[in-house]
């Protein structure tokens, strides 16, 4: 590829100015403030063009401030074109409007069509590409700026940096450069693995062990709630289960309390009832009024002498006998209104009772019939009587039981008949006792029925004593009064006072009819107190029974305990079929579920002491992923760094290797004839890529250490070199060279053109030259029309 | 004669939504809460017969105290509506489970039984359920099933449909398939339908409904579920009628946003911008397209500027903005590296653009080598 022309419309201080070139060797000679510099601008943005894409790196920004049309003012875009010819002679015109960034290239030779085989670079055409290059590559190597001169031999390394960047990819840093700057980023946004280190990837590890033994943590304490937890629901169960279980033993006794008491009641209003009936049947009670007593008493003394006077006379020693036989088989027996006050102590163990009055009766009742046999009789036979009632009360209180004596009358009356003991036992115990010495079994209604046999016996007896005291007393008169009381007047006064008794009852007739009369009426009055004896004592049961409440009562307690009975009958019949033992202990079952209500409140505190972050096992899994997703991320950098590495310390190695032979075989020709034949052999190190310059006796030097004047012709020689070598197998790659000998003597000046005009041999080279010297060499070397002299005027 | 049921399932109480970091874990748990609660409500709006749950109604192996203690509540709240619940494999049920130690109101059914049991709690119709009693192998709940009794019969439980079972393992790999059964089988069970949980996506069949979960629970997740209102008819000649209710506040959605253009940080910004002004919620942003050479992608500095979002979860697949293939034509050592990178089989994509773009920006001198 050659430049045949550049066109500048506007471009820095140009407008509408072009300039065209030969294939060979141009030498453009411009005077100071020509525009030199500028047009090689032009010609290197309009072949390369801009970078299209957003944003301006630094370089961009200096080139636009230098290049913008100066001239704002005239309205002509910023643009530049040139004209091509590639080595297969196409004609290409790219134009190049840069402030829009469009370019337009077309083919001359095929009547102005648009051309699309430039590649682009970044947006926009590259000509470089054509080349085998690109933009940043051709700055390097083709385009000779004689300020990048300047700025690269200032550094010692010139040579070598200027290759690594060019092998590089005319990129701003050399592999080396890249793969360090690598290194140092990773040293610090990575950082090494040590223990002690702070940089990102042992803090992202650290924070990744802490979150992971955080979580581990969280978990084991989340494991314990569970574990409490279940603990908890596990004795809420059981106490619960066994709560069920401690219901139903209780609802089944509750319901065999209450089928108890059921019968109970129901026995007891049974038995109440009966008893009302029969105290109803037995009538009213017949009065004391009518006892004919006097009546008895006359009838008895008429019947005394009549069988004094008819009746045998028994022998007295065996009555006498008889009677201590059924004396002694009289029992202590209270009547039944003691017994009824000592069942009702027992049912009222607090209360005091007047009870125990029995041996008083006995000795009452012995009394006044001592009185009456002394009376009637005589008072020997009084005394006598008196004397066994005496006996027979002290014998029946003896009975009684040690503890039991006869309270003294007189003291005000506020003293119980009966004590027990000396010192005021308690009432129950007292009653039982009782009960003990009367010999009458505890429970009331048994030892009511028992009392009221033995009074029923003890009448039955006292009544045979009472025949035998009358045979005795009979006997006795018989014995002691003989003839002489059985006279007329006694029989006639005796039959008078029965007969006129007699008839104040209604009873009138003969003598056998007047007896006869008044034993009936004496017998009536027998059997009706005898009946009410026995009316009496079915009341006196009747009110026992009932216990100081009414029927009524009963009744009603009664219906109460058939409606608890059904309830609790129901309340058991809810716990359906269970095969719950009857032996069921239900204080094993309390203690039971005590203990599993208290497990279970235990476990409720722990579990209520445990705090909700602490078992917060999602938080800590949170936490352990971001800080493994930042480990991930380090450690993916750390990849990528690494990985890069290896391939650009890989690529680089190849390349350099590839090249570095390469451009030192290229630069053997030239080499002698810059430097006059001082060097005639350079070698390049593929690693470092320092140059070494061998003379013709062998001798090596270190390009670095060589004069600056050789350095600056090396310098060009490997400029030249490296953009045929690199554009090898493209197009052959124009030079443009900025002031290159400026910094020249006057034979190295003309060395280096001589160099250059060989080189134009084989490529285009445009040379912009401030120097005279160098305009004059043109005129007398250039051989037109391929090489061309452009003279250039100072702009206006 | 109908009966009305709010269905839903997979809430997830408590789950640990690791990927995004605490705050983002908080956030979405509370609005989990939050969507409870509105179910709630919405049952007590609707008047429906019954409130279902057919299962993951919070993660077992996560469960804090106040959970347990906010389930209690709730479902008192809307006494004397039944609440009945299907325990899944993840909110299975054992003696340390919510539902064997929490104090239930009355009106709160669990089933507790690994195998379908009745409960006849409506009339007309009979409920069968079941619970996972594990949060693994639990075995087909159809197997060997028939119902029993009068009235229309419908099963709720947890468990994994076979027609659906594809999608929903492509919608999340790590998902296991738990209790698995096949449509047939509810019809030849007996059942005139089924509520099932498990699957996240909604799925309204003819003879099951699976309710989906209410709110995404990842951003791979479509997030069409909700609180389905079911019309059972008694009858049973018509299939279910099925209404979906929203009932989660929270959106989350996944967005694409094209860099390509862009030439720096800040016109990414504004673009990104514009695109979140209108949005509420959590979303997943994923840059792509080609990024300009120049541009240093900072996703941790784009991030902080979410607009309305609760949350934005920034990501990028971009490709570098290097022109690739006229680099690797070079025979420079950039040209060698892009090509020997490009060739080399063992790296990923990503990788392969990472280490390229690395390279090239230190080839050109530039310090932002840390590339997403």
């Amino acid at each position: 590829m050659w430049f045949r022309s550049v066109r500048a419309q506007a471009f820095g201080p140009l407008r509408d100015a072009e300039l065209e070139f030969g294939k060979g060797l141009n030498v453009v000679h411009a005077p100071n403030e020509s525009g030199k510099s500028t047009w090689h601008a032009a010609l290197t943005v309009a072949l390369c063009g801009q970078r299209r894409g957003p944003g301006r790196k630094a370089h961009e920004r200096d080139f636009e401030e230098q290049h913008r049309p100066w001239n704002s003012s005239a309205g002509d875009p910023w643009r530049v074109g040139i004209e091509v010819i590639l080595d297969d002679e196409r004609h290409l015109e790219i134009d190049r409007n840069l402030e829009s960034r469009i370019t337009e290239v077309r083919d001359k030779g095929l009547g102005g069509r648009e051309f699309h085989e430039i590649p682009d670079n970044d947006g926009s055409p590259d000509g470089a590409r054509l080349l085998g290059l690109d933009r940043e590559t051709f700055l390097m190597t083709a385009s000779v700026r004689q300020a990048s001169i300047l700025t690269d031999l200032g550094e010692s390394d010139a040579l070598q940096i200027l290759m690594a960047r060019t092998m590089s990819g005319g990129v701003s840093e050399t592999a080396a450069g890249a793969l360090a700057a690598i290194k140092e980023f990773q040293k610090e946004r990575v950082g090494l693995d040590r223990s002690h280190s702070t940089k990102p990837l042992r803090a992202a590890k650290d924070e990744v062990e802490a979150a992971r033994t955080e979580l581990d943590e969280v978990r084991e304490r989340h494991g314990e709630y569970l574990e409490i937890t279940k603990k908890m629901e596990e004795s809420g169960r059981r106490a619960a289960d066994l709560e069920h279980k401690r219901e139903h033993v209780v609802a089944r006794r509750d319901a065999e309390d209450a089928k108890r008491r059921a019968d109970d009641l129901l026995g007891k209003v049974k038995e109440l009832e009966e008893l009302a009936e029969r105290s109803g049947a037995a009538g009213p009670p017949v009065g004391d009024s009518s006892d004919p007593t006097d009546l008895r008493q006359a009838l008895t003394r008429v019947e005394d002498l009549s069988a004094s006077t008819t009746a045998g006379r028994g022998s007295l020693d065996d009555l006498y006998s008889r009677r201590a036989r059924l004396a002694e088989q009289l029992v202590p027996i209270p009547d039944l209104l003691q017994v009824q006050k000592c069942l009702e102590l027992l049912r009222r163990p607090t209360e005091k009772r007047r009870t125990g009055i029995g041996p008083l009766i006995i000795g009452v009742i012995g009394l006044a019939a001592a009185a009456v046999v002394g009376w009637i009789v005589n008072p020997v036979a009084g005394a006598a009587v008196a004397g066994v009632a005496l006996v027979a009360a002290w014998w029946a209180h003896h009975r009684s039981g040690p503890r039991v004596r006869i309270g003294k009358r007189g003291d005000g009356g506020s003293q119980p008949l009966v004590r027990v003991g000396r010192g005021g036992a308690d009432a129950s115990v007292r009653a039982l006792g009782w009960l003990d010495a009367w010999g009458l079994p505890h429970d009331p209604n048994a030892a009511r029925a028992e009392a009221a046999k033995r009074i029923q016996e003890k009448q039955v007896l006292q009544g045979e004593i009472q025949k035998i005291d009358d045979q005795i007393r009979r006997s006795r008169g018989f014995d002691e009064a003989g003839a002489q009381r059985l006279s007329n007047s006694e029989n006639e006064e005796a039959w008078a006072k029965l007969r006129a008794l007699a008839r104040e009852r209604g009873i009138d007739g003969t003598d056998d009819e007047i007896r006869g009369g008044a034993r009936r009426l004496v017998e009536q009055f027998d059997e009706a107190r005898r009946r009410r004896d026995d009316d009496l004592q079915e009341r006196s049961r009747y009110q026992g029974a009932l216990q100081n409440r009414s029927l009524d009562e009963w009744r009603t307690n009664a219906e109460k305990a058939r409606r608890a009975l059904v309830e609790a009958q129901r309340r058991l019949a809810a716990f359906g079929d269970s095969d719950l033992p009857l032996d069921f202990e239900l204080s094993q079952l309390e203690r039971d579920v005590r203990k599993a209500r208290s497990d279970e409140s235990e476990a409720k505190g722990s579990r209520s002491q445990i705090d909700q972050r602490g078992v917060d096992v999602a938080a800590a899994e949170a936490r352990l992923t971001t800080a493994e997703e930042e480990l991930e991320g380090v450690e993916r950098l750390q990849d990528t760094l690494t990985t890069t590495l290896s391939f650009l310390e890989r690529t680089a190695e190849q390349v350099h290797r590839h090249w570095a032979p390469k451009l030192a075989e290229e630069m053997r020709p030239w080499i002698g004839r810059v430097t006059n034949g001082r060097y005639t052999e350079v070698e390049i190190d593929p690693e470092s890529l320092a140059v070494t310059l061998i003379s013709a006796s062998g001798d090596r030097s270190d390009a670095r250490l060589a004069s600056r004047g050789t350095t600056e012709q090396v310098y060009l020689v490997l400029r030249l070199v490296m953009a045929q070598t690199l554009s090898d197998a493209h197009e052959k790659c124009p030079m443009l060279l900025d002031d290159p000998t400026v910094h020249a003597d006057a034979e190295r000046k003309t060395r280096i053109l001589e160099y250059l005009r060989e080189a134009s041999r084989d490529r285009q080279v445009i040379v912009f030259s401030q120097e005279e010297a160098v305009a004059e060499w043109a005129r007398a070397n250039l051989e037109a029309p391929s090489d061309k002299l452009v003279q250039l005027s100072p702009l206006p | 004669m109908a009966v009305r049921w709010l269905a839903f399932s997979d809430l997830h109480l408590d789950a640990p939504f690791a990927q995004g970091g605490p705050d983002l874990a908080d956030l979405r748990r509370s609005e989990l809460r939050r969507t409870l609660q509105k179910t709630v409500e919405l049952a007590g709006e609707l008047q429906v017969d019954a409130l279902a749950c057919a299962g993951d109604l919070y993660e077992h192996e996560r469960y804090t105290p106040d959970t347990a203690a906010m389930l209690q509540r709730l479902f008192a709240e809307v006494a004397p509506v039944p609440v009945l619940i299907s325990p899944g494999n993840h909110d299975w049920y054992g003696p340390s489970s919510i539902y064997a130690t929490a104090s239930w109101s009355p009106n709160v059914h669990v089933f507790n039984s690994d195998r379908l049991t009745p409960w006849d709690g409506l009339d007309g119709m009979r409920v069968w359920g079941l619970a996972h009693r594990s949060s693994s192998g639990a075995g087909d709940p159809l197997a060997g099933f028939a119902t029993q009794g009068e009235g229309l019969h419908v099963g709720l439980f947890h468990g994994s449909e076979s027609s659906g079972w594809e999608w929903a393992k492509r919608e999340d790999a790590k998902k296991q398939r738990h209790a698995p059964f096949s449509a047939d089988q509810i019809e030849a069970g007996g059942l005139d339908h089924c509520v099932v949980g498990h699957y996240h996506k909604r799925v309204e069949d003819d003879r099951h409904t699976y309710p989906g979960a209410p709110t995404a629970l990842s951003f791979d997740e479509r997030g069409d579920g909700g609180a389905v209102e079911i019309h059972f008819d008694l009858g049973g000649n018509e299939p279910p009628k099925r209404t979906w209710h929203k009932v989660s506040s929270l959106d989350v959605r996944v967005l694409k946003l094209d860099v390509t253009g862009c030439g720096d940080m800040s016109e990414i910004g504004a673009k990104m911008s514009g695109l979140l002004a209108p949005l509420e919620g959590i979303a997943r942003v994923t840059l792509v397209g080609d990024l300009g050479p120049a541009v240093d992608l900072n996703l941790k500095a784009l991030g902080e500027n979410r607009g309305g979002l609760d949350h934005l979860d920034l990501r990028a697949d971009v490709r570098p903005g290097y022109d690739l293939d006229a680099i690797k034509s070079e025979t420079t050592v950039r040209g060698e590296f892009v090509r020997a990178v490009l060739a080399d089989t063992r790296l990923s994509a990503g990788e392969r653009s990472r280490v390229i773009t690395v390279g090239l920006r230190a080839l050109e001198g530039r310090k932002d080598l840390e590339v997403v």
